[in-house]
């Protein structure tokens, strides 16, 4: 590759061309391979070593992309990731533990003791340990009734969801949703599923059907949602979930008193 | 006994990976709350980040050469700022992102974290001289300004010197067996 050339990429990679020029170098890629090999190298390394920019993949369909993802699929990989999950679950929640020196510790105690005994102190509030008191997964009816053609995934499916293995039990869920659309307990089970592996988005996605449906039990998606804003910090949106389960005596009402108390 | 950290990860020892997020976990969220995000976002990118590595190594049984600890930081910083700059192509419209599955995104991350440590490694291969110049025309410095920073008497030599630069770590990089898995990509 000669200067000139390197000079025109250059000024393309920095939008100093003109409509025209443009046109031309784009032309001049599609047409000219060795150009374009060059061009799309020159792009690379301008994206990756400049903080500023990301150098993304072009070929999604490569052989190294699908033997990734074959990985991530494995049976072992998922296990981890619910392991991770856990954990992070768990260190997040939890107060580090820290070695302080007696002095220190004597020290703040005394001083956490004169504030509490002056002004009234709220406690600093724990959004993942206020989801996890209020959650009550045991409480959860199940999807299973009597008769169901799809009783064998939904037994499938809870059972997983008992274990914690929720990215599996959500396989079954998806499965029977089109079938299950009057199941309001699948809508709960699936959007708690997601809740507790932090995809909020699909997770207010099934409540908001819940919500939106015919189904008598469709009030309890205000219940979930309040909880899912809990555990994704969007104290604000749970502060008004929580309000239109009071305000209109849903489901959870005296809970969701005491809740928005506590936020 | 020490344990490797790699291999305690792969192996989904939860004790040892709540060490890890013990050591390593406070650093990333100052990063990520110092860069536009929040708690949430620095847990996800931790998680992300430990999920790939353990990818990595059950594939290819990567070898870190710096400490464990700096090489998630990094895949951790990486993983941030490729989630920074997709955000701002889908808001901004500038490129379609095509819409992948969780993991296949995942995988293509992988690749492109393959791709920076590959050029990062041999940018820091080259000459003192030879970085230097180059970092900064990489970092869109103007030819002005790089004279002006430097010996050098004009933006024509800089220019020259920038293209001989480049030259060289473009043999570094293709002549590296790794990069025959990431051209087409």
């Amino acid at each position: 590759m000669n200067l000139e050339d390197d000079i025109l990429i250059e000024r393309f990679l920095r939008d100093e061309l003109s409509k025209e020029e443009k046109r031309n170098f784009l032309q001049r890629v599609d047409v000219d391979e060795s150009f374009r090999e060059y061009y799309i190298f020159e792009k690379q390394l301008f994206e990756t070593l400049n903080n500023d920019e990301w150098s993304f993949v072009d070929a999604i369909e490569s052989k190294e992309i699908e033997q990734y993802t074959e990985v991530f699929e494995e049976e072992e990989t998922q296990q981890l990731k619910e392991i991770i999950e856990k954990v992070s679950v768990d260190y997040n929640t939890k107060k580090p533990n820290k070695v302080i020196p007696l002095i220190a510790t004597l020290a703040a105690i005394a001083a956490i003791l004169v504030i509490t005994f002056t002004v009234f102190l709220k406690s600093p509030i724990d959004n993942n340990k206020l989801y996890a008191e209020n959650i009550a997964l045991n409480e959860l009816t199940s999807s299973l009734t009597r008769g169901n053609e799809n009783s064998d995934d939904l037994l499938e499916a809870e059972v997983l969801f008992k274990k914690g293995k929720y990215q599996e039990c959500l396989t079954f869920f998806n499965k029977v949703r089109i079938k299950e659309k009057n199941n309001s307990s699948v809508y709960i089970y699936e959007a708690i599923a997601y809740i507790e592996l932090k995809r909020y988005k699909e997770g207010e996605v099934t409540l908001d059907k819940l919500i939106n449906s015919d189904l008598i039990d469709a009030e309890k998606g205000y219940w979930y949602k309040s909880l899912l804003y809990l555990k994704s910090d969007q104290i604000e949106k749970a502060k008004k979930s929580l309000k239109t389960i009071i305000d209109n005596s849903y489901f959870k009402k005296e809970k969701a008193k005491g809740l928005l108390g506590e936020l | 006994m020490i344990v490797n950290p790699l291999d305690a990860l792969v192996g989904g020892n939860a004790k040892s990976i709540k060490k890890i997020y013990t050591i390593s976990f406070p650093a990333v969220k100052r990063f990520v709350l110092q860069n536009k995000g929040n708690t949430q976002d620095a847990e996800d990118i931790f998680q992300k980040a430990l999920l790939q590595i353990a990818v990595r190594h059950k594939k290819e049984n990567i070898q870190i050469k710096s400490s464990f600890d700096a090489y998630l930081f990094t895949v951790c910083k990486n993983l941030w700022r490729r989630e920074l700059i997709s955000h701002k192509k889908r808001v901004t419209n500038k490129e379609e992102m095509e819409q992948v599955s969780e993991y296949v995104d995942d995988s293509c991350a992988i690749v492109e974290q393959k791709r920076q440590e590959l050029f990062v490694e041999k940018l820091n291969e080259i000459s003192g001289n030879c970085k230097n110049i180059l970092s900064m025309f990489f970092a869109k410095i103007s030819y002005a300004e790089i004279v002006a920073s430097t010996d050098y008497n004009s933006e024509t030599v800089v220019r020259q010197r920038v293209f001989k630069c480049k030259k060289k770590l473009t043999e570094l990089i293709k002549q590296d067996t790794r990069f025959n898995s990431l051209k087409e990509i």
